[in-house]
């Protein structure tokens, strides 16, 4: 946090489009997130086998 | 807060709230809120009739959260440890007390240009930081349970796919953490900020 702070430019609008931009990425990754939990839980193993 | 009565003795894990503590928080709360609401459309002159009314339910509410603290149950053996959807959620209880309390005061604060801005982060604070984050945390406890049911399902309810706990990738996980207690943190005060540079 206080690098992100120090790092960016110090006006107002600057940080909280940085802080938004943080909370944004952290959704996609949550999304990501999904994708790994759905694909080591759904598909790996015997999924689709027939017998 | 009524979804947290459910998921939060099972993230924490700990015992259910039970008595009528959980109904003086939702008759409370849903007072507070229809006058909040009423009294916001009829000019404002009753908000803080009612402010001190919802913060009371959702303070009783807080210490519902506190119970839950204090009776835990064990939780999973394979749960890893840090257990990060735990730490959204502490997280957004956090930021949900700072509102709460936030919330009488602007009811009876004379407006002016400070309560204006404390209205942005009163807003901030409650929205991103509580209810967007407890979406966050228990998305990360509820999703690896529906992977898991579909998994069970794909496999024709004859095998058990993998422990549920270990399916989420810890990296992501942190990060999403992470970039959430930045993200959070700079929004919330910043707003409280004058105009200009700081």
């Amino acid at each position: 946090m206080p690098a992100l702070a120090a790092g960016f430019a110090t006006d107002r609008t600057t940080l909280i489009a940085g802080a938004a931009a943080a909370l944004a990425v952290a959704v996609v990754l949550q999304g990501a997130n999904l994708v790994v939990v759905l694909v080591r839980l759904w598909r790996r193993g015997p999924v689709g086998v027939e017998g | 807060m009524g979804v947290g009565y459910r998921l939060l003795p099972m993230i924490l894990p700990a015992a259910m709230p039970r008595g009528a503590w959980p109904y003086v928080a939702t008759l409370l709360t849903q007072v507070g809120a229809w006058g909040l609401f009423l009294a916001f459309l009829a000019g404002g002159g009753w908000v803080p009739a009612f402010a001190p009314i919802a913060a009371g339910g959702v303070g009783v509410f807080l210490g519902q959260v506190a119970w839950m603290a204090r009776h835990r149950r064990p939780a999973p053996t394979d749960m890893p440890r840090p257990d990060l959807s735990l730490a959204h959620a502490i997280q957004a209880l956090g930021y949900l007390a700072l509102s709460t309390a936030m919330g009488p005061y602007l009811a009876f604060a004379p407006p002016s240009e400070t309560t204006l801005r404390l209205a942005m982060v009163y807003g901030t604070l409650a929205l991103v930081g509580f209810l967007s984050q407890m979406v966050v945390g228990v998305a990360g406890r509820l999703l690896p349970l529906y992977g898991w049911l579909l998994g069970f399902a794909a496999r024709r309810y004859e095998e058990t796919p993998p422990s549920l706990h270990r399916a989420p990738a810890r990296t992501l996980q942190a990060l999403v953490l992470g970039l959430w207690t930045l993200g959070g943190c700079r929004r919330s005060p910043q707003a409280s900020q004058p105009t200009g540079r700081r």
